[in-house]
C-alpha cells in the first residue's frame, strides 16, 4: 500500500512535469500589402470632326483630337488593358464604319513619344504603369460611304484595366 | 524506537537458521528528462505587394516563406499543431489566406524539405533530425476585386510537444 502510494505520487509528478516542459510554441506573422487600386478615367473623346461622303478620315493617336484615357495605380505594375472597340458609329438608324485603331501609351500625358500598342477588341494586352500612371491615346479611321447620311455619329470605346500581379 | 528495532534485527540475524531466509536487494529507478522543446519563429510569411483580384502564392521553398525552428532531443517525435489564420487584417478590412504549403527539414534549407499536410488545430507528427527541425510555411492570399489598399497581417502559431516516441 505504501509502495503503491509512492508510485502514484511519482507518476503524478512526472505527468505534471511533462505538461509543463514538453510543450513549446512560437508565432510568426503573415503579411501582405494591398496596393493602390486601379482607376481608369476617360478624359477626351476621339473626335473625327466633320467628315465627307466617300472620304476616309484618319485621326492618329498623336493628334490633338485623339481619344484619351488616364490610368492610375501602383508604381510600375503591369496592367492588362482590354479595349472594347466599336466597328461602327451610329446616328439614329444610320451607321458608319470605324476601323484601323491607332492606340499608344505613355507614362506622361503627352502623345509625343507614346508607344504604339497593337490592340484587338476584347483581347487583353499588357502594359506597365510608369510612376503610378499610364496615359492612353486612341486614334482611328472612319469610312463614310458615298451615300453616307448626314448627321452626328457616335460610338463608345471602353477601356478596362486590371492588375496582372506583375 | 529506531535503536530498539535495530537491536532486534541484530539479535535475530545472530541466529544462523534465519540468516538465509532474509534477503534483499535494491534497484534504482532512473529517468533522464531530455532537453525541453523550444520553438522559435524566425521569419514572417511575407507576400509583399499584392493586387486586387490577383491571387498571390508564396511557396514554402520561396525566400519569403515563413520560418520556424524547433530544437529538442535527438530524433524524438514531436506533435506539431499549427494555428493558421483564415484571413489577414488591415484595420477593419480582411483578406482571405488559404492553400497552405508547409514543409520541414532537418537543416535550415528549403531544398529537399518534405511537404506535409497541415490542418489548423490538428496535430501532425514529425521527427527531429539531430535535435533540430526547421519548418517552412507558404500560402496564398486572395485579394478581392475591391480589396482595400493597406498593410495586412495575421498570426501563424506553431506549438510543438513531445509524443514520447
Amino acid at each position: 500500500m505504501s509502495i503503491r502510494h509512492h508510485l502514484l505520487t511519482a507518476l503524478a509528478v512526472v505527468c505534471s512535469a511533462t505538461a509543463l516542459q514538453a510543450q513549446a510554441s512560437a508565432s510568426i506573422q503573415a503579411t501582405a500589402t494591398v496596393v493602390t487600386p486601379l482607376a481608369v478615367t476617360g478624359s477626351a473623346p476621339l473626335a473625327f470632326g466633320n467628315v465627307f461622303q466617300g472620304v476616309n478620315r484618319v485621326v492618329t493617336a498623336a493628334d490633338a483630337a485623339s481619344g484619351r484615357f488616364g490610368i492610375t495605380g501602383f508604381g510600375t505594375s503591369q496592367v492588362a488593358l482590354t479595349f472594347t472597340l466599336p466597328t461602327t458609329l451610329a446616328s439614329g438608324g444610320n451607321t458608319m464604319p470605324i476601323n484601323t485603331y491607332d492606340v499608344r501609351v505613355n507614362g506622361t500625358n503627352v502623345a509625343a513619344g507614346a508607344t504604339a500598342l497593337a490592340v484587338t477588341s476584347g483581347t487583353p494586352v499588357n502594359s506597365n504603369l510608369v510612376a503610378g500612371s499610364l496615359f492612353v491615346f486612341v486614334g482611328g479611321t472612319v469610312v463614310p460611304a458615298a451615300a453616307q447620311a448626314a448627321g452626328a455619329y457616335a460610338g463608345t470605346i471602353i477601356l478596362a484595366a486590371a492588375y496582372t500581379g506583375l | 524506537m529506531h535503536l530498539a528495532r535495530f537491536a532486534a534485527i541484530a539479535a535475530i540475524s545472530a541466529l544462523p537458521t534465519l540468516v538465509q531466509a532474509q534477503a534483499s536487494a535494491s534497484v534504482q529507478a532512473t529517468a533522464t528528462v531530455v532537453t525541453p522543446l523550444a520553438v522559435t519563429g524566425a521569419a514572417p510569411l511575407a507576400f509583399g505587394n499584392v493586387f486586387q483580384s490577383v491571387n498571390r502564392t508564396v511557396a514554402a521553398v520561396d525566400a519569403t516563406s515563413g520560418r520556424f525552428s524547433i530544437t529538442g532531443f535527438g530524433t524524438s517525435q514531436v506533435a506539431l499543431t499549427f494555428t493558421l489564420p483564415t484571413t489577414l487584417a488591415s484595420g477593419g478590412n480582411t483578406m482571405p489566406i488559404d492553400s497552405w504549403d508547409v514543409r520541414s527539414n532537418g537543416t535550415n534549407v528549403t531544398a529537399g524539405a518534405t511537404a506535409f499536410a497541415v490542418v489548423s488545430g490538428t496535430p501532425v507528427l514529425r521527427n527531429l533530425v539531430a535535435s533540430n527541425l526547421f519548418v517552412f510555411v507558404g500560402g496564398r492570399v486572395v485579394p478581392g476585386a475591391a480589396q482595400a489598399a493597406g498593410a495586412y497581417a495575421g498570426s501563424i502559431v506553431l506549438a510543438a510537444a513531445y509524443t514520447g516516441l
